[in-house]
């Protein structure tokens, strides 16, 4: 028996090919009887009381759709509220393009803002990348689809008012979203945050797009875009000190 | 698991009972300090218990329970980084010595060095006797990197402890 066939054995009762070879390596034996011997526990019992029923989240799927039909209600409701002048002037290829990447990017997004929701990781895309895949195809999108017909007066006047459409939708569509997640166990949760604000964000420039008429290349990415980079933030902040404090909280109850 | 979440005591008493010696024996690996241990597990258990809707039936326990207590660990660690406590605050464990202190007094020491990925790989396996598969998916890692983290932490232990033979 080699070293690496005996580490399979380590911490379960040993064949006898393994104890000879424990006998006959210093390492291996070494390393065997300190897996063996077990560490003294003291007698651990709690003390149960006022324990309510809870009920098992639902999968990550479930949970995910439940997400997009919460954006999509807040969607729907701005979208009623602003009207439709960015879809009647937007062309055919342009629609096709923004909403179908919106939604992918949503879709994907909400799915692994839910997926989140549960301590084990295991097959799951880090949220890092998903930030950093999503964003940059927002800022690609606009480059890619618009024309710069930057005009300084527009930019500022018609900007200020779509970051304040986008943020006020936004901050909607953290309201059911933040219902829907918060009995999940979040490990990272200041990344778990700036996805929550990423999918409000994606949400706030679905709504945006459908609105906004002025289809140029700087004002897309400013302002509309800038959106979506103020929610991730602030979502992650809020989510990451609310944590601390949390945690803070945690310790001394212990 | 099942039971514990329809507010059943028995159920709870029975699980922390079950658990609790593994997860002990993970913490102390890590910490070598009794008082931090036992703080760490019930730091562990309050958050199992307020996330124990996060449990999906059908799936394996210890993975969950690992994932969790890990995170508490990590947050421990970080907590500590950020507020680096005076030496005083934090004595020496004399009255509970590691195990196996007069029979392999290094290889606590040699843990120690290894990186923590590799360490936390080890003590899920060894110490707390999950299964490759549990340690995957509490450490969120295919089977395979845990394969290549544990062989790595053998043999540098087996380098450390004087050689390995083939």
């Amino acid at each position: 028996m080699t070293c690496r066939e005996f580490e399979q054995q380590l911490g379960q009762p040993l064949c006898a090919e393994a104890g000879a070879h424990a006998a006959g390596c210093k390492a291996c034996g070494a390393l065997s009887q300190w897996f063996d011997a077990p560490a003294s526990v003291p007698a651990i019992a709690v003390a149960v009381e006022g324990l309510k029923p809870v009920r098992s989240l639902p999968s990550p799927w479930i949970l995910a759709a439940a997400i997009l039909l919460a954006g999509a209600v807040v969607m729907t409701v701005g979208s009623r509220q602003m009207g439709l002048f960015g879809w009647d002037t937007l062309e055919p290829f342009q629609r096709i393009s923004i909403f179908t990447g919106l939604a992918i990017a949503g879709a994907a997004s909400s799915l692994l803002l839910a997926q989140q929701m549960f301590p084990t990781r295991a097959g799951r895309m880090p949220p890092q990348v998903c930030l950093a895949v999503t964003l940059t195809a927002m800022a690609a999108g606009p480059v890619a689809l618009m024309p710069l017909e930057f005009d300084a007066a527009d930019f500022s006047v018609f900007g200020l008012k779509c970051a304040e459409y986008g943020l006020f939708y936004s901050l909607l569509a953290a309201i059911p979203i933040w219902l829907l997640i918060r009995k999940g166990y979040f490990v990272q949760p200041g990344w778990a945050g700036a996805l929550t604000g990423l999918v409000c964000g994606i949400c706030a420039t679905v709504a945006l797009e459908l609105y906004c008429p002025l289809i140029e290349r700087a004002h897309v990415l400013v302002w509309h875009g800038g959106v979506v980079v103020v929610a991730v933030m602030a979502a992650a902040m809020i989510a990451y000190f609310t944590a601390r404090l949390r945690g803070h909280a945690d310790s001394r109850a212990v | 698991m099942h039971a514990y979440q329809q507010a059943d005591a028995d159920a709870a008493n029975e699980l922390v009972r079950r658990v609790s010696p593994a997860l002990y024996r993970y913490f102390l690996h890590h910490t070598q300090q009794t008082a931090e241990t036992e703080d760490l597990l019930q730091e562990t258990w309050l958050r199992l218990h307020r996330a124990r809707a996060t449990y999906r039936q059908g799936e394996p326990v210890m993975p969950w329970i690992f994932a969790i207590a890990n995170h508490t660990r990590l947050d421990r660690v970080r907590k500590k980084m950020r507020r680096p406590e005076i030496a005083m605050d934090t004595p020496p464990d004399v009255a509970a010595p590691a195990p196996n202190e007069d029979r392999h007094p290094n290889i606590e020491a040699l843990l120690r060095g290894l990186p923590d990925s590799q360490r936390e790989v080890l003590l899920m396996l060894k110490v707390s006797g999950m299964s490759l598969e549990e340690v995957a998916t509490a450490t969120g890692s295919s089977v395979g990197s845990v394969k290549q983290k544990a062989h790595r932490a053998y043999e540098k232990l087996r380098s450390l402890l004087g050689g390995s033979r083939p």
